[in-house]
């Protein structure tokens, strides 16, 4: 028999007493086993393994005489066994063969109840090393479960997600490789895990009565792929180009679904569509998310993708996965969602997208959502990207969407540079426009100027301020400045005089503004040399008679910020600017008279 | 086609100072084919032609406007097109716009294999569930949902879609509509009503590609 003793507060004394324990244990039926006995086999099991003894812990395990023993009790042993695998201490063979007797002796039920536990209270530095070892074990039990196997199946799955999901997803190529938290390495063995059950599925798929047991196994799978969409692979950077370990589970996933009879067109663009409020929510909404780029982005199981949809559904399906994505705050979401919206809308022709799919909520969002990204995201391949994603959209549109779109983004994006960039395709819509020649209302008709007139317009009137709106007010007088020179193709389309009321109420205010604008930085320049001046003095003062002068300034309240120098560059562009900005209506005034002289 | 329109004037009123352009242009606008308008310059707001154009030039347009009979609804076929493209629609659907009505043909050819019931005919909106074979001229097949062997087509289920609403390729929405319950056919799409000149790379279907679908419409709602 022979288990080791040592002094513990448990009061054992020597082999005798322990011996005597194992014997009445031995006689005891289960049900007569008190709580003392079971933590006092615990004890014994640890103490076993803290002295390295581990080949006798698995031999009175598999010891005949002791199966009872083992049968009731041996689960409590579970934990320090793990641990001692996870810790790698030295009898690591003998402990591994140690869980497997147990799997294969103690009761199905009390195993899950303690493979369960251990999961749910690892800690967080053994997380990976304790999944590791577990899943094999935890496999072998499950499949051995006669009933309510599915429902263990989901807690089992719930609760080693739930752990993982405290791991950091590794994003780089070298943070991948090092794996340094066993996340990569955890997830590919989470989709060995599984295999079987899979199996299970697609086997009673053949049969023609499904019980709600064969059911709920295939809502467990699906609870698991979707929540494995989501968390890592969402955060995780995949590449096709890369065929990383998250690569490789993506790619599981994957062909899991179709595999437990989830069709991919039904997740990705039917549900959504049957789908009541209430079940889809923002997390629902991210695995189909990442679903949606996994499939269209890096076309992993493209080729079962029924070719069969037209373009503009799928876009207007993948437009909410779009939305969700370029709503988050992490870059990783966020250059999925420019990747997805690309894809989506370079399988559509070019000027082909109607107005009135403006009018779907999905639809006006995602731009307004891009519109966020290239104005308030820090990070510059993203907003590269991003722009190049407007222009895109920009061209799908047809005609009257263009309109409505510039009209809407002139209006709600209260930014200089994205309306510079409107304006700008306000003028090439106008080139292109006149290159056809056939009428074109929207921009070649009575639309253009209710167009215009959102485009030739201060926001604050005269109180504008310039230099914020520089951007804007360039761009809207290389247009006017583009208009008046191409006045033959337009009189006949556009009531002229409207547009030259336009312009001149525009030019006039714009005159004012820059002349109060200039006003107020030729007086800052001034202050400044001046105070420079004092400075200056003072300091030579200072130098002269070898004293600490404390030189009283006012303070620019704008820049005050800056040094001298730097405040003084400020505001000398500003006047620069000015000019600039006064030229160039100079310019369309010279032009102005020009086209009047050879029209009389 | 309209009744002729008549001459209201006659030469010595239009002649007249008292005849304003503007009643002259309006008439012409009003009467003239597009192609018309548009030779003569007349298009547009009739304050802006009145400015451009001198009276001679209206009388000259007027007389001729009768001579060549270029009324509205004179037009060829393509004109009449090209406007009715740009009708904005009304009615908008639940789910997806309506597609602009194309005049022109249908742009794909079926031929029956199988008949069908001849008496459950889809309609728009409508479930239908089919299986398919798609392929290319030359042959390849670039996508079908028929599994290889007969056990695994129990396990798998057809195609489900709504009919007629735009979530599929134009040739399939009206050709499927045209198929009854229990039909197989072979549809052969033009790429206008298919994936046209972008194509679908990725499902390899290359670009102004003519696709030859086998549909069995095995399921009507």
């Amino acid at each position: 028999m022979g288990l080791p003793t040592r002094d513990e507060e448990t009061l054992i004394v020597n082999e005798d007493e322990v011996n005597d324990i194992i014997q009445r244990w031995r006689n005891t039926p289960e049900e007569k086993l008190k709580p003392e006995d079971y933590q006092q086999f615990k004890n014994f099991g640890s103490v076993c393994l803290t002295e390295g003894d581990g080949a006798q812990l698995l031999k009175f395990l598999q010891d005949e005489e002791n199966r009872d023993i083992v049968k009731s009790m041996g689960c409590v042993l579970m934990t320090p066994l793990v641990k001692e695998v996870v810790k790698k201490g030295k009898s690591l063979d003998h402990c591994q063969a140690s869980i497997t007797h147990l799997t294969m002796t103690c009761s199905p039920d009390e195993l899950m109840h303690s493979l369960l536990e251990l999961i749910e209270n690892t800690d967080p530095g053994d997380i990976s090393e304790t999944i590791l070892t577990l899943l094999p074990h935890l496999q072998t039990v499950l499949l051995s479960l006669d009933d309510r196997k599915a429902a263990r199946l989901g807690c089992a799955l719930s609760a080693l997600q739930q752990q993982l999901s405290r791991l950091p997803v590794p994003y780089s190529r070298q943070q991948e490789e090092e794996d340094e938290y066993g996340l990569c390495r955890c997830y590919n063995a989470l989709a060995d895990f599984t295999k079987p059950f899979v199996e299970e599925v697609k086997r009673n798929n053949g049969s023609s009565v499904t019980t709600s047991e064969d059911e709920e196994l295939r809502t467990e799978l699906l609870k698991f792929c979707m929540r494995s969409l989501r968390e890592p692979l969402l955060e995780a950077e995949l590449n096709r180009d890369r065929k990383s370990s998250l690569w490789l589970f993506a790619t599981e996933i994957m062909f899991t679904l179709p595999a437990i009879q989830e069709s991919l067109s039904e997740l990705l663009l039917f549900s959504p569509l049957k789908r009541s409020l209430q079940t889809d929510s923002s997390e629902s909404k991210e695995s189909r998310a990442c679903l949606a780029y996994l499939l269209f982005v890096q076309l992993i199981t493209i080729d079962s993708f029924p070719a069969v949809f037209s373009p503009v559904f799928v876009l207007q399906c993948n437009m909410e996965y779009i939305n969700q994505l370029l709503s988050s705050k992490k870059e990783s979401h966020v250059l999925k969602g420019l990747a997805l919206y690309e894809k989506s809308l370079e399988n559509v022709q070019d000027n082909s997208l109607p107005v009135s799919l403006q009018d779907l909520k999905s639809f006006y969002s995602a731009p307004q959502n891009l519109r966020q990204v290239l104005t308030d995201c820090p990070m510059q391949n993203l907003r590269e990207t991003g722009l190049q994603v407007l222009q895109l959209f920009i061209d799908k549109l047809d005609s009257e969407s263009k309109h409505k779109f510039f009209r809407c983004m002139l209006k709600t994006s209260h930014h200089a540079g994205v309306e510079s960039y409107i304006v700008k395709n306000i003028r090439n819509q106008l080139e292109f426009s006149m290159k056809q020649g056939s009428a074109n209302k929207w921009f070649l008709g009575e639309e253009l100027l209710p167009l215009l007139g959102l485009v030739l317009s201060l926001p604050q009137g005269a109180e504008t301020d310039l230099l914020n709106n520089m951007d804007k007010i360039m761009e809207s007088l290389n247009l006017l400045r583009y208009l008046l020179i191409r006045d033959k193709d337009l009189r006949s389309t556009i009531v002229w005089e409207e547009l030259c009321r336009i312009k001149d109420e525009y030019l006039k205010m714009l005159r004012v503004c820059i002349s109060i604008s200039r006003g107020y930085y030729a007086a800052e320049l001034k202050a400044l040399r001046q105070d420079q001046k004092i400075k200056a003095r003072e300091a030579r003062g200072a130098a002269r008679s070898c004293r600490l002068v404390k030189s009283i300034t006012v303070k620019n309240e704008k820049t005050s910020n800056m040094s001298p120098e730097v405040q003084h560059q400020v505001l000398q562009s500003a006047l620069v600017t000015f000019d600039l900005m006064e030229s160039l209506i100079f310019r369309i005034e010279e032009i102005t008279d020009e086209k009047q002289k050879t029209q009389s | 086609m309209a009744d002729e329109p008549t001459r209201e004037w006659s030469e010595e009123q239009l002649k007249n100072d008292d005849l304003p352009k503007k009643d002259v242009i309006k008439f012409i606008q009003d009467n003239a084919a597009h192609s018309f308008l548009n030779e003569h310059k007349l298009l547009g707001n009739i304050k802006n032609v009145a400015k451009t154009a001198k009276k001679e030039q209206l009388i000259v347009a007027y007389n001729q406007l009768f001579e060549s009979k270029r009324f509205k609804g004179t037009e060829p076929v393509e004109d009449v097109t090209e406007q009715v493209r740009s009708v904005k629609l009304e009615d908008k659907p639940k789910d997806l716009p309506a597609e602009v009505i194309d005049e022109g043909p249908p742009k794909f050819t079926k031929s029956v294999l199988k008949k069908g019931d001849k008496t459950n005919f889809p309609k728009k909106g409508e479930n239908v569930s089919c299986w398919y074979t798609g392929s290319l001229v030359d042959g390849t097949v670039f996508d079908t949902n028929i599994p290889t062997t007969a056990r695994k087509k129990k396990q798998t289920k057809p195609l489900s879609f709504k009919v007629g609403l735009g979530r599929v390729i134009r040739g399939w929405d009206e050709g499927i509509l045209t198929m009854s319950k229990g039909e197989t056919s072979r549809l052969e799409i033009e790429p206008e009503w298919a994936y046209g000149r972008k194509g679908l790379p990725d499902s390899k279907i290359p670009p102004n590609a003519k696709l030859i679908f086998e549909i069995e419409l095995v399921a009507v709602d």
